[in-house]
């Protein structure tokens, strides 16, 4: 018989193991083709030059790539280990390690491939249902889903670079371990990491001290590159409390004797389990921390972002009109009936040099009477003097910034009195500060100085979120009108006085640039939490043949089916919930220790409302993974 | 006092087409303090008996009735119970659990009884001192020797004070030193407590413990003999009844 038939023999025979080998394949490359698809979509793409979005994706990435390599390696690692007493017998009957290493090399390949196939194929479809949920869901509109050669390439290439060195990883130690282990490798206990209290102990200290550290240092100077190293101390210090938590908690429920025999069978198991699952738990753990954190600082970016929007836009539109130009028109012309409400707000505007920066501000001189009429605020101002009205919402207290000017800059004119500076966004931003004098200070004032005469024009519309047409042709009218034409101040550009300013062109980047981070990590998010239960899941049932004979065993000794259903909830709450738990724990912590950057956590109490949402949310989808992987445990043990 | 009868049971494997009887009406009858050995070559239904005797198994027909209550009334977790409370289980491969320590081992029937603190404890060293393991109790099985595995699980299946314990081929994985150790337990079982043995085995020597030996042959009875003079002579006298009966014999 021919070496191959020998090997298709194998691969018909053992049908479960290849199939459970196979299914882990397709599912890395899927995996990677899904981060593939995100990362060269062409919409992303665009974004690219934007740093956030590159910042967005680098992170999950890198922790794709990680959870990717350790999922491959790990599914190869529990395929030969199975294998290891079979390719022992082979070489015993006389076998060469060249028949051994093609074998494998044969088998490998053959899986491999299949998977590559299957996996592209699988990829695809979860893509384009991915793309189509998240824009239904979140309703983000600006990535749309599109296949290119490049997305099939990267992911050809890292999975083949990530199977290659996990083969030649499993040939090495094969070849290598002699005969007698080989055979027994079926029956030789797992690795059992080094046991000490102390260890756990140490773990809970670096982490506290890293988070505190964090806490501290976020925000001094060099406060981000601080982040990484912290969090690489944070992640160090979680290794150890998880890898010494079977020694620390459990002994402890050990020491009380009533409480252990009570949970007797899932305490034993846990112990064993949580020996043997450290790295992947560890791994679940901190995918599940990255996932919660990103997901609550883009959400709070994205969320702040928007309301950001509607702060620095109390009107739909706004624009100045002055001679020349006769936006009034087009603006009727373009948007009709569309409009609400349209108030005008006559201003002369003026250029004067900035004393300390030495550039041209430019200011809008406006009569007191008419500042009030529109903002119904009422300030009364005598001769000489003025009110500097600063256009935005200050974060520090006012006398932390300089704004002193001279007003009015006149030669022969003695300087005004400043009665007071206001400082409220009222109106839109169109990169102008207002100067408030009375009506006729104003009317005097005008004529002694260089500046054009106009109109604010402030508008509100029915819905803008529906007027996207007409205000792109407002905008475009206004790019036209602006281009070439010379500026009537010097030093100021055409465009800089003349522009629109619209809630929804702010609205739109907003959602270009954040929305598809949030798009992004949203996507990254179910692909963590889908990736880290799979993972459990097939760590959990790669064993389920041992399991059912320990609980055969039990039963003959007169286990009860009760007793047996309690006995593996017990063991498998903590497998799936101290990940999610001590990963949310420590995503909130991070994301206090982060917060003082924009001021505490307690003055941003919606940060810690989109925590929750996202947390309770992760832990919801858990929940209905766990009571899934329980129906199944109990399906397959009874 | 009959402990354990059991009447006309048969036992067929597979469909009408594919039938391969198994059992074909076996009667017996076991007093209370008996020690039965069941012998007979591989495939001649030893197996199926002890699992249709311990409830495991359901008979195609006939009844098995155990201290006075018959199988058939019980099932699925009222069977487990009455396995958990009645019968004690040695089994070839001695079936301990890794994760557990010997004395945890013993005690874990007692465990799922709720029994209290104080009584598992002392239960535990009395078994300890009776069947020699008390100074390995703290260990784990893989750190014991094969003997002390299966004095652990005859410890462990004695513990609740069964009426009968079942053994399935106790001695199949042993060396002779243990073997005989094992077989040593199982009559200060029967002598000192009054407990009722019956053990399925290929091992003539451990048969010779026993106070009766049955053949079995083909699903049926073939013959059974007693032990009346001491165990060297039954040793002899079961070798002989194995030869008449057509088996090998390679125990000596």
């Amino acid at each position: 018989m021919p070496f191959n038939r020998i090997v298709w023999k194998m691969v018909k025979a053992d049908f479960r193991k290849y199939l459970f080998y196979f299914s882990c394949n397709t599912l890395a490359v899927a995996l990677f083709f899904l981060y593939a698809s995100i990362f060269y979509n062409a919409d992303v793409d665009r974004e690219k030059q934007f740093e956030s979005i590159n910042y967005t994706l680098a992170v999950p990435g890198i922790a794709l790539i990680v959870f990717i390599v350790f999922f491959v390696s790990q599914a190869h690692q529990l395929f030969i280990k199975r294998r290891k007493a079979e390719f022992g017998l082979f070489r015993t009957l006389g076998m060469t390690n060249r028949d051994v290493s093609r074998l494998l090399v044969l088998e490998n390949l053959f899986v491999g491939i299949l998977s590559i196939v299957a996996g592209l194929l699988a990829g695809v479809l979860f893509s384009r249902m991915f793309f189509y949920l998240m824009s239904k869901i979140l309703g983000i509109e600006a990535v749309s889903f599109g296949l290119n050669s490049q997305m099939f390439s990267a992911t050809i290439y890292a999975y083949a670079a990530v199977f290659t060195v996990a083969v030649c990883t499993s040939l090495y130690q094969i070849l290598k371990k002699n005969l007698v282990d080989s055979l027994k490798s079926d029956r030789t206990a797992e690795h059992i990491a080094l046991q000490s209290p102390l260890l756990g102990w140490i773990g809970v200290t670096v982490l506290a001290g890293s988070i505190i550290g964090l806490y501290v240092t976020y925000t001094g100077p060099n406060g981000g590159d601080y982040l990484i190293l912290w969090t690489i101390f944070a992640f160090c210090g979680l290794y150890f409390c998880l890898s010494q938590f079977s020694d620390v908690v459990l002994q402890a429920i050990k020491r009380d004797e009533k409480l252990f025999y009570k949970h007797i069978l899932s305490v034993s198991s846990l112990d064993y389990k949580f020996r043997q699952l450290t790295s992947t738990l560890m791994l679940i753990t901190v995918m599940i921390m990255i996932t919660v954190l990103y997901g609550t600082m883009i959400l709070y970016t994205y969320q702040d972002a928007a309301q950001k929007v509607e702060d620095d836009h109390p009107y739909d539109l706004a624009f100045l009109e002055a001679d020349g130009n006769n936006p009034q028109e087009l603006l009727q012309e373009v948007l009709g009936n569309e409009v609400q409400t349209h108030d005008r707000l006559p201003v002369f505007t003026f250029a004067q040099q900035d004393p300390i920066a030495g550039w041209m501000n430019t200011y809008h001189l406006v009569s007191v009477e008419e500042y009030s009429r529109l903002t119904g605020d009422s300030v009364q101002l005598e001769d000489d003097e003025y009110v500097h009205h600063i256009n935005q919402q200050l974060s520090d207290p006012l006398e932390n910034y300089d704004f002193t000017i001279t007003f009015p800059d006149i030669e022969g004119i003695e300087p005004y009195q400043l009665a007071e500076t206001i400082t409220e966004q009222d109106f839109n931003q169109l990169g102008s500060e207002f100067i408030l004098v009375n009506q006729q200070e104003y009317d005097e004032l005008k004529g002694k100085r260089k500046g054009i005469e106009g109109t604010l024009h402030y508008v509100n519309l029915n819905d803008w979120e529906s007027s996207y047409d007409p205000i792109t042709n407002l905008e475009r009218s206004f790019d036209l009108t602006n281009k070439g034409n010379p500026s009537p101040i010097d030093g100021v550009r055409h465009e800089q006085l003349f522009h629109l300013s619209s809630k929804m062109e702010a609205s739109v980047i907003n959602e270009q640039t954040n929305g598809i981070s949030f798009f992004v990590t949203a996507f990254l998010s179910v692909l963590f939490l889908i990736g880290s239960f799979v993972i459990l899941y097939l760590n959990l049932f790669s064993g389920i043949e041992k399991e059912k004979r320990k609980f055969e065993h039990l039963h003959r000794i007169g286990l009860t089916t009760p007793e047996m259903k309690k006995a593996i909830t017990t063991e498998l709450i903590p497998i799936f919930f101290i990940p999610s738990i001590t990963g949310i724990t420590v995503a909130l912590l991070f994301i206090i220790a982060i917060s003082t950057d924009i001021g505490g956590i307690l003055q941003n109490p919606e940060v810690i409302t989109y925590f929750l949402i996202i947390a309770l949310l992760y832990q919801s989808i858990q929940l209905v993974f766990y009571l899934y992987a329980r129906k199944r445990m109990v399906t397959e043990l009874m | 006092m009959v402990m354990l009868e059991a009447s006309q049971l048969t036992k067929v494997y597979g469909n009408e087409e594919t039938a391969t009887p198994a059992l074909n009406g076996v009667n017996l009858s076991v007093e209370k303090g008996d020690f039965i050995a069941i012998m007979g070559p591989s495939g001649s239904g030893k197996s199926t008996l002890l699992n249709i005797l311990s409830g495991l198994d359901q008979p195609t027909s006939g009844k098995v009735t155990i201290a006075g209550e018959p199988l058939e009334n019980l099932k699925g977790d009222d069977l487990a119970l009455f396995r958990r409370r009645k019968l004690g289980f040695v089994f070839q491969d001695f079936n301990l659990l890794d994760s557990l320590t010997v004395k945890e081992n013993i005690i874990l029937p007692m465990i799922l009884e709720k029994k209290e603190l104080g009584e598992m404890e002392e239960k535990v060293q009395e078994l300890g001192g009776l069947f020699g393991i008390g100074s390995i109790l703290n260990s784990y099985p893989y750190q014991v020797s094969g003997g002390q595995q299966q004095r652990t699980a005859v410890s462990r299946a004695m513990v609740n004070e069964p009426g009968i314990i079942l053994a399935d081929e106790p001695t199949g994985n042993l060396d002779s030193m243990s073997s005989e150790s094992i077989m040593e337990c199982f009559e200060k079982v029967v002598r000192e407590m009054e407990t009722t043995v019956i053990l399925v085995t290929h091992d003539v020597f451990a048969a010779s413990y026993a106070r009766e030996v049955v053949f079995l042959k083909d699903g049926s009875i073939h013959s059974t003999i007693q032990r009346s003079g001491d165990r060297e002579t039954f040793l002899r006298q079961i070798l002989d009844a194995q030869r008449a009966f057509g088996g090998r014999t390679h125990a000596l």
